[in-house]
């Protein structure tokens, strides 16, 4: 794949690059991942060329870190995608709980509260599993979220559904 | 903040050494989260540097109570630790909430030897935004390649903020109204400080009769800082 083509498809562009003008003929370089391994060495191909870069980005997501792998770049686009849907947010949210202190319950109940007014049908797996989780190790917690969930059912009707 | 999981990974053939940490963050405040920029510092024992991700910038959004994510990675030779159980994780996270404004639609130059210019200057928050000057680099060699159509702005900072991002959009709009392509430009801008900006887009010739480019700019500006550190554990994977 040429250079051009791969920042082509997923979006990726240079941040800070100097001078403005640089010769576009560069992104018809073949990317080749034995040479360059990460988002470092390509930022090192494009300095030898005379175009300062600082990052890499692509605009919704944010920077790419330089110690990224060029051909897990789908991974991370896809990660970073996952981020906004309610599943990644339910799991996310029950890793407030590692390592509980006491003020992190009440974190995680606001944060579950916000998510939880947005769960759909296909949540309900999801959830049933952060709530047996909870029923084995933390029943202080587990019986907390019942309530919450109860409470909300005026607010997302969804929640009628789920039977705790 | 809290840090969710700190791991480091067992050296590889090679003598190296990587290390993932998840963060979660609560927005307690009224303004909403649109930015996060973070840097992640590996330290051994006796706090000596280890690795650094820095300058991460992520398009976190969070509305108040809201809790999102931020992961960071990290890489090193084994040697630079000497005791694992002993090194840690720090992670320092700035949040931002983004003002945007559009600048306007202009027309694209007819060649190479014309300009296009706004002349006005427009006040946007805490920023100056200069008039606006639309220029065409040199043709190509080969006329059916791209042609590259870009934008000269400067923008001042009069506050006494520092702005930890200005981005200055555009989009170039095809005389059907299709988006056929954007770009932009960013950069921090210090107090009282002035920045040029110089996005530029590229499109074949023809695609250019008639377009227009429509110009925007955003501006982030510091909500809270956090921070956090754990001690790392070997990842299980």
């Amino acid at each position: 794949m040429k250079l051009g083509e791969f920042f082509k498809n997923y979006n990726i562009r240079l941040a800070y690059s100097y001078p403005k003008n640089y010769n576009l003929k560069i992104y018809t370089t073949t990317l080749e991942t034995k040479t360059f391994k990460n988002f470092l060495d390509l930022k090192k191909f494009f300095n030898q060329k005379n175009i300062l870069v600082r990052n890499f980005y692509i605009p919704d997501i944010g920077t790419v870190p330089f110690n990224l792998k060029i051909n897990e770049i789908n991974n991370f686009i896809e990660y970073a995608n996952k981020k906004s849907t309610i599943s990644f947010k339910l799991k996310n949210s029950f890793q407030i709980l590692n390592n509980t202190e006491y003020s992190d319950i009440d974190w995680y109940l606001r944060s579950m509260k916000n998510i939880l007014l947005h769960v759909k049908e296909n949540n309900f797996f999801e959830l049933n599993n952060i709530l047996q989780i909870l029923k084995k190790n933390n029943l202080t917690v587990y019986k907390k979220m019942k309530a919450l969930i109860k409470n909300l059912r005026e607010n997302n009707i969804i929640l009628k559904e789920f039977k705790i | 903040m809290k840090i969710t999981k700190a791991t480091y990974r067992a050296p590889d053939n090679y003598g190296d050494t990587s290390f993932d940490i998840e963060t979660s963050v609560e927005n307690k405040n009224e303004d909403i989260v649109d930015m996060s920029v973070s840097t992640l510092t590996i330290l051994d024992g006796n706090n000596n540097t280890v690795s650094c991700d820095y300058d991460r910038e992520e398009n976190s959004y969070a509305e108040k109570d809201e809790t999102f994510s931020v992961n960071l990675s990290g890489y090193a030779k084994a040697y630079l630790i000497s005791d694992f159980s002993k090194a840690k994780a720090i992670v320092d996270l700035t949040t931002y909430k983004k003002e945007f404004k559009k600048i306007g639609d202009f027309d694209i130059p007819a060649d190479h030897k014309s300009c296009i210019q706004s002349n006005n200057q427009i006040e946007f928050g805490k920023l100056r935004v200069f008039g606006i000057s639309i220029f065409r680099w040199d043709p190509p060699e080969n006329a059916s390649d791209d042609h590259s159509v870009a934008v000269k702005v400067a923008v001042k900072n009069i506050s006494d903020e520092y702005i930890q991002k200005v981005l200055i959009k555009v989009q170039l709009i095809d005389r059907t109204g299709s988006n056929l392509v954007d770009s932009e430009d960013y950069r921090a801008i210090p107090p009282n400080g002035s920045m040029h900006f110089e996005p530029s887009v590229y499109a074949k010739s023809g695609k250019l009769k008639g377009a227009k480019l429509d110009i925007s700019i955003a501006s982030f500006h510091q909500i809270e800082h956090y921070n956090a550190e754990s001690l790392l554990q070997l990842s299980k994977d």
